[in-house]
């Protein structure tokens, strides 16, 4: 018998992957156990038949005929988990953490943006051209302008809604998060821009608020928030700079492969930097502009930095080598 | 008797086919989409995330009468639609988004394995790289011409690559029927060794030949079976189209 004829007789089964496999795209559920284990064993079946038809020069419509069926097998096949809550549990809340504190990408990002926001800051401060310099003029007035008004009480104009603002804030400043680590795969350099951008910004605003006469009521807004939204900025950085070094340091492997692997690595800390910023508009919108006594926003503001610097601290150590939790890596 | 038509040209990879290979020790192929067919995906999805948008914040606000926290929750509506589609798509819907499903793409790691959640949102989230602001997809159309998969800079930072979803249809077996073929078929030896190229070159011949004239056919079949006749000391009167599909019956062990 030769190989022809032999292919010949496998049609039939052929025909039969070729139905289970419209019935798993079909339904969204599995399949029952037997059509799965069956579908296993055509696929097994059909690369075998392929193997044989390269071997001996079948028509070149079999061959890919057979092809595009073994694919599609194979995509049936090999599933991808799906959504698992305990994993990215995981991810956040220990890959995160231990990542972060042994990644020198996290020390450099949080060295470059403090330390401009700290330089930039005084300079505002202490010079009266640094600000206009920096920001430009239209920005600065604009600035004195939102922070004219009382922040909350019945003659506040377009009444700020916490929760309107809330919301805001999530939108607009997570979005920044998230581009300014994709940025980073230029080289990093893409993420280390946006950092160093926001430091220069913020820094200077905050500097240059202390000489207008509407300190106290800026520095009042923006005291809650600033541990969350700040670090959330430089975890951000800190992954896109991750995921940028992976094209410098390849370890062996093609750039492309580095790139995903590092890339794959930075994600636990970018969950961490969303989270971050969500938690930061809800203070920002909730916290920020609401009526409490000053004493209590800095209180929140200590606490959420002492949460960080915990988290960061003490994330992600188990125990024993092995997690008693979860499976073994 | 071997022929042999080796040529370096024919054993380079075809550069829109990505192989893999799979742990049944099979090489997979997978057919790559390109920047054409994976833009008008991006455009139905653009437009699919658009109307998602609209209709979340009308309901939203229709549902709060207008209040500032129905605002609120039109704008975070609005960031995990412009942010998360792609992501949740591709990521728990079986590597297809609304767009892809229409044009049979589907991405798939660079193993050829369905994507998980992780990917997809890197692939998304980097993907604003590749996006609009600000060089007008240029990074990205860049990304994906250089790159060997049509990776787009998402694609890259992912793992992951854009397969066309091909389905081809079983094409019978048959035994050759013609007259003529079956007349050549006697002369020829019960079996012939042919490399693996010469035996594409005739396969595509046979499934391609209808379209082409008779004069035309004879003329790309003849330098080849000009050979072949001398070798098999063949009829010299025979066509060189019918030999070559006798020729190809015999190689592929249709006949």
């Amino acid at each position: 018998m030769n190989v022809t004829e032999r292919l010949r007789e496998r049609q039939g089964a052929w025909r039969e992957l070729e139905r289970l496999l419209a019935l798993a795209s079909t339904r969204r559920s599995r399949l029952a156990s037997g059509d799965a284990l069956r579908l296993a064993a055509l696929h097994r079946a059909v690369c075998a038949d392929l193997a044989l038809a390269e071997e001996h020069n079948l028509p070149r419509l079999t061959l890919e005929y057979l092809q595009s069926l073994s694919g599609r097998s194979h995509a049936a096949l090999y599933r991808s988990a799906g959504f698992d809550a305990r994993a990215w549990g995981r991810a956040l809340f220990v890959d995160a953490p231990a990542r972060l504190r042994s990644d020198p990408a996290l020390r450099i990002a949080a060295g470059v943006f403090w330390g401009i926001f700290l330089t930039t800051a005084l300079l505002a401060a202490g010079r009266e051209s640094f600000a206009p310099d920096v920001l430009g003029q239209r920005m600065l007035e604009q600035l004195d302008q939102m922070y004219s008004h009382p922040l909350n009480g019945p003659d506040v104009a377009m009444g700020r809604d916490d929760s309107l603002m809330a919301g805001f804030y999530i939108q607009h400043k997570t979005s920044i998060g998230l581009r300014c680590f994709a940025w980073g795969i230029v080289l990093g350099m893409g993420s280390l821009y946006e950092l160093v951008h926001n430091a220069i910004v913020l820094g200077t605003v905050f500097g240059y608020m202390a000489r207008g006469p509407n300190a106290e009521r800026f520095y009042t807004f923006v005291t809650a928030h600033s541990s969350f939204e700040l670090t959330a900025v430089v975890f951000s950085a800190a992954a896109g700079l991750r995921m940028g070094w992976g094209l410098i340091e390849t370890r062996g492997e093609s750039r492309p492969r580095s790139l995903a692997r590092e890339a794959g690595n930075a994600l636990p800390a970018l969950g961490a930097a969303v989270v971050l910023f969500f938690l930061a508009a809800f203070v920002e919108g909730f916290v920020s502009a609401s009526p409490i006594p000053y004493g209590l926003k800095a209180g929140i503001a200590l606490a959420s930095a002492l949460l960080i610097v915990l988290y960061l601290m003490l994330g992600g150590r188990s125990r024993t080598p092995i997690d008693a939790g979860g499976p073994a890596p | 008797m071997s022929i042999n038509l080796d040529s370096e040209a024919l054993h380079a990879p075809v550069d829109t086919v990505a192989r893999v290979v799979a742990p049944e020790r099979i090489v997979l192929e997978f057919p790559l989409a390109g920047p054409a067919r994976r833009l008008f995906a991006y455009l139905i999805d653009q437009v699919a995330i658009i109307v998602l948008i609209l209709l979340a914040v009308l309901g939203l606000l229709i549902v709060t009468g207008g209040a500032g926290a129905g605002i609120g929750l039109a704008m975070v509506a609005y960031f995990l639609l412009s942010w998360g589609y792609g992501a949740f798509c591709e990521g728990l819907l079986g590597g297809q988004t609304l767009g892809k499903r229409v044009l049979a793409l589907r991405v798939v790691s660079d193993q050829g394995e369905p994507i998980g959640l992780a990917q997809a949102v890197l692939r998304n989230v980097v993907g604003a790289v590749d996006g609009p602001v600000p060089f007008f997809y240029m990074l990205g159309f860049a990304s994906m011409i250089l790159s060997r998969r049509f990776q787009r800079l998402g694609d890259l930072a992912a793992g992951t690559m854009v397969t066309a979803l091909e389905r081809r249809d079983r094409t019978p077996l048959n035994r050759p029927t013609g007259a003529e073929v079956l007349a050549i078929l006697e002369w020829l030896p019960a079996r012939i060794e042919a490399s693996a190229e010469l035996a594409r070159a005739l396969s595509d011949y046979a499934a391609e030949r209808e379209r082409f004239t008779p004069a035309r056919r004879a003329e790309m079949a003849e330098p080849l079976a000009k050979e072949l006749r001398g070798g098999w000391r063949l009829p010299m009167d025979a066509s060189a189209d019918v030999l070559l599909l006798a020729v190809h019956a015999r190689v592929s062990g249709l006949a």
